[in-house]
């Protein structure tokens, strides 16, 4: 796929499979295209030129109905995490589920506390998003991606912001979340750290290009000088 | 030059900073490290008088400050630089017109002269060609770049960071992480980092303090630190150490083939 706002050429020739059950990380310099990949991905903005198949489908061209189907399938934990400030935690969870399911009150009560519980905040259900820490706001985020059981997420930097400790904890989440459901998941960081722990396969965005750098192993010793720069975070190199 | 004597704040009932000690001499490098909502951000407001402790002292520059009204802490504030997480910078004016935006609001330098110390910021942080265009014209780590140049234009005796390399790519974390240090030293700031960066923290800083739930917990040199039996400490330069021990292992297999 390509991406073109005006004639600035933003993603140029972007080639991406993912397999179900696989967890990928998209890393690369800021500005380079990472939010606008997992956008389009998750089908929230169009190409330029060409496309996207979910599930072997082309999205762009499915009837609207199935368009929505398929997006119900998807969940996306956005880079500030986007929360209602004027609903309270429990009541962010349950949003998007009045929204797209038809459950009763009981029923969604109890979803909502099977998530608040799995991201480990149960005691703040009654709060609001602003009366909880960075790193809770996170996890609330996470559990209402979640809680619509979607089989593919996008994590849009997820620990960003966070010390060194909560970030480990919200990627163990994270992966713990995934091999439970055996869901797919797109997510970027710029934290080596971080990629590391999470990714089956690593992808950096440079130049509007994707370049795949394997496994986390791989990529640490890889033989590309533009990535061994980047991943060590080197001042010197072809990158500068 | 800043030193914290048993600081204490609250909102309502709960106590946030419990009783925080820790001096910083001048010229140093200071990070602070510690958990998310832990009160990090709560110490620099109360230094730069955007919150007023309910116990304790504050000495910046040999005076005490904790107590000054608001028109005695305007002198504070200038001797203090304070660079943000977001470069912040204002869209509807040239990186040039930024720089020189405070020179002029605060009166630093005469009109005549303010290209010369504009010239002297950019330089000092690297940034050449691009006085004439626009925030929304250069990358963001450029833009990070201008944000430090406008304030040490203005020569703050000290420097606040609130988490400088929140959210950036390797390559710009270490180029801005440099630049902290070049411009300590260049402009002798005494500098306040708050950071969750533990790479940079090991690397440029004189000194260490770890905050955990409103008590400092820890304090010294990294150095110190990468000894300390304190929990929350290994935990948090756990992954660190293990790359260092990492590249000195690899550097002995190079040496050795």
């Amino acid at each position: 796929m390509e991406l073109a706002f005006g004639s600035e050429n933003i993603l140029r020739g972007i080639d991406l499979s993912i397999r179900k059950g696989e967890r990928i990380v998209l890393v690369g310099p800021s500005g380079a295209g990472k939010s606008l990949i997992l956008k389009i991905l998750a089908g929230l903005i169009l190409p330029t030129r060409g496309k996207v198949f979910v599930e072997g489908e082309n999205f762009h061209q499915v009837p609207s109905v199935r368009q929505q189907q398929l997006r119900l399938k998807m969940g996306m934990l956005f880079q500030k995490n986007a929360l209602f400030d004027s609903l309270s935690n429990a009541e962010n969870i349950a949003f998007p589920l009045r929204e797209v399911r038809a459950l009763g009150e009981a029923e969604i009560d109890s979803i909502v506390n099977r998530f608040l519980e799995a991201v480990g905040i149960p005691h703040a259900k009654l709060l609001f998003p602003d009366e909880i820490s960075g790193g809770m706001q996170k996890r609330l985020g996470i559990a209402r991606a979640m809680a619509l059981d979607p089989e593919i997420v996008f994590y849009d930097d997820p620990t960003a912001g966070l010390d060194p400790i909560t970030s480990r904890k919200i990627i163990d989440l994270i992966i713990e979340l995934q091999e439970k459901k055996q869901s797919t998941v797109v997510a970027i960081t710029n934290d080596m750290n971080r990629a590391y722990q999470l990714a089956h396969r690593i992808f950096i965005v440079l130049d509007g290009q994707l370049v795949e750098t394997g496994s986390p192993q791989q990529t640490k010793v890889h033989k590309d000088p533009r990535v061994l720069q980047f991943v060590r975070g080197l001042s010197q190199g072809p990158l500068s | 030059m800043i030193e914290f004597k048993n600081l204490v704040k609250r909102f309502g009932t709960r106590t946030i900073l419990k009783g925080i000690s820790f001096k910083i001499e001048e010229g140093q490098i200071a990070f602070i490290l510690g958990t998310s909502g832990t009160g990090k951000s709560v110490l620099l407001k109360n230094l730069v008088g955007l919150l007023r402790p309910d116990e304790g002292e504050i000495w910046v520059d040999g005076r005490e400050i904790s107590k000054l009204s608001e028109q005695e802490y305007l002198e504070v504030r200038k001797i203090c630089g304070m660079v943000f997480q977001q470069p912040a910078l204002f869209d509807s004016l040239s990186v040039f017109e930024n720089v020189a935006f405070g020179l002029r609001k605060h009166r630093i330098v005469e009109e005549a002269l303010i290209p010369q110390r504009v010239q002297e910021a950019l330089d000092a942080v690297h940034v050449k060609g691009v006085e004439q265009k626009f925030p929304q014209q250069i990358s963001y780590g450029m833009q990070k770049r201008v944000s430090l140049a406008r304030t040490v234009a203005l020569r703050p005796k000290i420097l606040l960071f609130d988490e400088p390399t929140t959210g950036l790519d390797p390559i710009t974390t270490t180029a801005i992480n440099e630049l902290i240090q070049e411009l300590s030293r260049q402009y002798k700031t005494t500098s306040l980092v708050v950071s969750h960066d533990m790479k940079c923290a090991l690397d440029i800083a004189d000194q260490i303090i770890v905050l955990d739930q409103g008590n400092v917990v820890d304090l010294g040199t990294p150095e110190q630190l990468k000894k300390s039996q304190v929990p929350l400490v290994k935990d948090f330069l756990e992954e660190v150490l293990a790359q260092e021990a990492q590249s000195a292992l690899e550097e002995a297999k190079g040496r050795r083939s």
